[in-house]
């Protein structure tokens, strides 16, 4: 039996990266997967490309997450056709570093509309289909950012920050209403974000990280699905560190 | 032109020059003491690049920068946004302090003219570079022979880059160098100027020393992928990993090397490829470009967005005889340093009294190399290097003159035709404000991003 026959999962950002792997491992487990993304429309085809090869179905579906209008309109759609949603998954993000004193109140507020506002009018158009149904489970994907201080991310670590916070508030405010929010915390990645690091900022994260080697997008997607399951039921509000060991 | 024969500015020319010459004197002084650059003053010129190449600084100095330029002045420079366009070069600093020209902040001005501006500028743009010629240079003797060759120190690293310069005797400019370091033997990339040969250069240079000279031409080809959203493509060509490549660095594929270099100004690749995969691989390239809107383009527009860069050209400017001390590129040269080919001229030249300096103008008509030029009916200099810029929607020119009217904003005459020089870069790059982490070319309209031309397509005179 696989883990989320039938269900309906979101996963945001899913047109590349960590965001696809998570898209893919989902429709392998059985779901229905709308695919969200930003600009890439051709990366996002290919994601679906591989989520019907992977034995499942699912969408595309395109909103900007720095205008909230887009994201009601995209999050309608996701809650209403094809039936009510089972699972989202906040998995967006961007990043921009400079040094913090130098960094514009543009780019600063640029990385929280789209890492932490973006991922709160998800969360709470998909909090309210999901509290109607008393069932439900949403996941966060925060960083090892938010856990431990890097040179030049004062825009994604506050971000990321908010993040683990917000799934605090929610998973109190929604756990009774039988709405599970949790957060991954990933570290390191060979996928998304990792790959795309200035190298020389990527080899001293890898020297800090006991595993000595960049996680897996498999790895990432266990710890998300595990999450988003019932094999989760009685975890509530916990950040899940995904991180060979870095932010020890 | 003997010393006394040289023309001087006067009245109001002559006070805004030596007003311009005492903050760069000022600029200088604060770069050196305030990032301990190991350089005199007269090693920096004005036309320095400061980050990437040239001074080589990072986003920390750059923070240090802006605090002592606050100190000092009281200018404030707000953010990375403003810092990009106001901290280019030496002589944007001096602009900045002595409050910007018109137009020249980012943001203002109106849209550029889209359609009339290469790929290089706005997407990507692929061009073949059969003119670089690519040496592997190997063997107990290859560190040894490329001391006796580069007029800097050969701080090198594996898998890293230094861009340098070849001489003759005569301390002149004969060739623009990218020295790789791959593992234990060298890589060198190579433009010459016309007639010298730099595969010839090294084999003169290595007699007695064990290294071999490979030329690697026959064996591979050279094409770059040049623009603001180059490396989107390149992640998809090669693996997301190349967006990490720091500039000046490179790595091995299957049959390939990449190096993260470029003249242009904007995100820049160089694919050496095997001449076996090297078909497979543009046609790959040229696949996945389609979406990226990818342009081919003749050397021909990389060399004028060189020029509006202020990236050298050894083909151009650096083909009229002159050393780096004119050509403002002390950067690639070592003060200290001894033996090297040219060093003697070199060292020579540097006691004679300052003559000449390259500096780049702008002007509203044709311009071409070789023309002469005035101030107020005196003779001043020659046009080495000259293309209309359709960045600017105007022609831009390299020009060597003597040096008391080498600064920015100066008017020249050629005839009853006018330029003005000016600060260089001449562009505000994109790939100054387009970010790996955050952009892509297909979610493009979403960022608004300022027109290339920081004079807002205002006449140059």
């Amino acid at each position: 039996m696989r883990r989320f026959e039938g269900a309906r999962v979101l996963v945001t950002g899913a047109s590349r990266g960590l965001g696809r792997a998570l898209a893919v491992a989902f429709a392998g487990e059985g779901a229905f997967v709308w695919i969200h993304y930003q600009g890439r429309a051709d990366q996002a085809a290919v994601t679906l490309e591989q989520v019907r090869g992977a034995g499942g179905t699912g969408e595309v579906l395109r909103f900007d997450l720095r205008h909230k209008a887009q994201i009601e309109e995209g999050m309608q759609r996701a809650l209403s056709e094809h039936g009510p949603l089972d699972v989202l998954v906040n998995n967006a993000g961007i990043l921009c570093d400079s040094p913090a004193a130098l960094l514009s109140s543009e780019d600063f507020d640029e990385v929280l509309a789209i890492n932490l506002s973006g991922m709160f009018t998800c969360s709470r158009a998909a909090a309210r289909s999901m509290l109607g149904r008393g069932k439900g489970a949403i996941v966060n994907v925060a960083s090892v950012a938010a856990l431990r201080a890097t040179p030049g991310q004062a825009a994604y670590a506050a971000s990321k920050a908010g993040v683990l916070a917000l799934t605090r508030t929610l998973a109190i405010e929604l756990g009774p209403r039988g709405v599970r929010v949790n957060a991954v915390v990933p570290g390191l990645f060979d996928e998304g974000m990792g790959p795309r690091l200035d190298h020389r900022v990527r080899e001293r994260m890898l020297e800090s990280t006991p595993a000595r080697r960049p996680g897996r997008a498999s790895e990432l997607s266990e710890a998300v699905l595990f999450l988003a399951s019932e094999q989760a039921s009685y975890v509530l509000g916990h950040a899940l560190v995904v991180d060979g060991g870095l932010s020890l | 032109m003997s010393p006394s024969e040289v023309p001087a500015p006067e009245g109001a020319l002559r006070s805004t020059l030596d007003a311009r010459q005492a903050v760069l004197d000022q600029v200088r002084a604060m770069l050196i003491r305030q990032l301990y650059l190991r350089r005199e003053p007269d090693e920096i010129d004005p036309d320095t690049p400061l980050f990437g190449s040239g001074l080589g600084l990072d986003s920390v100095d750059a923070v240090e920068l802006l605090v002592s330029l606050e100190t000092i002045s009281g200018i404030r420079v707000p953010d990375n946004r403003a810092a990009v366009n106001a901290l280019r070069t030496v002589n944007s600093i001096v602009d900045l302090l002595l409050g910007a020209p018109p137009g020249s902040k980012a943001g203002e001005g109106s849209a550029d003219p889209e359609k009339q501006l290469p790929a290089v500028r706005t997407s990507v743009a692929l061009s073949e570079q059969p003119h670089v010629r690519c040496l592997r240079v190997s063997g107990e003797g290859a560190v040894q022979l490329l001391d006796r060759v580069c007029p800097r120190e050969l701080f090198v690293r594996d898998s890293q880059m230094m861009h340098t310069l070849l001489l003759d005797e005569a301390g002149t400019t004969a060739a623009d160098v990218y020295v790789c370091r791959d593992d234990e033997s060298f890589i060198l990339l190579v433009e010459e100027r016309p007639g010298f040969s730099a595969q010839d250069h090294l084999r003169a240079a290595a007699a007695g020393v064990a290294a071999e000279i490979q030329p690697l031409d026959g064996t591979h080809q050279l094409v770059s992928l040049d623009g603001p959203y180059a490396w989107e493509l390149m992640a998809e060509l090669v693996g997301p990993h190349v967006v990490g490549l720091p500039y000046m660095s490179f790595f091995h594929g299957e049959g390939w090397t990449c190096f993260r270099a470029g003249k242009t100004g904007e995100y820049g690749y160089a694919l050496l490829a095997e001449r076996a995969r090297a078909a497979e691989l543009i046609a790959k390239v040229k696949e996945l470009g389609r979406p990226f809107d990818l342009g081919e383009v003749g050397q021909d527009v990389l060399d004028q967005c060189a020029l509006e860069n202020g990236f050298f050209n050894v083909r151009r400017e650096g083909s009229a005889g002159l050393t780096p001390l004119e050509l403002q590129l002390q950067w690639r040269v070592s003060r200290r340093k001894e033996g090297f080919i040219g060093a003697e001229a070199l060292a020579r030249r540097r006691q004679e009294p300052a003559g000449r300096r390259l500096q780049c103008l702008i002007a509203p008509q044709p311009l071409a190399a070789g023309e002469a030029v005035s101030v107020e009916g005196k003779p001043v200099g020659t046009v080495l290097n000259a293309g209309l810029s359709p960045s600017l929607g105007a022609w831009a020119a390299l020009a060597i003159l003597e040096l008391p009217f080498a600064y920015p904003g100066v008017d020249l005459e050629m005839g009853t035709r006018r330029a003005r020089t000016a600060c260089l870069p001449l562009v505000i790059n994109r790939s100054l404000l387009v970010s790996p982490h955050r952009d892509s070319y297909h979610n493009r309209a979403a960022r608004e991003l300022p027109p290339l031309d920081p004079r807002g397509g205002r006449a140059p005179v």
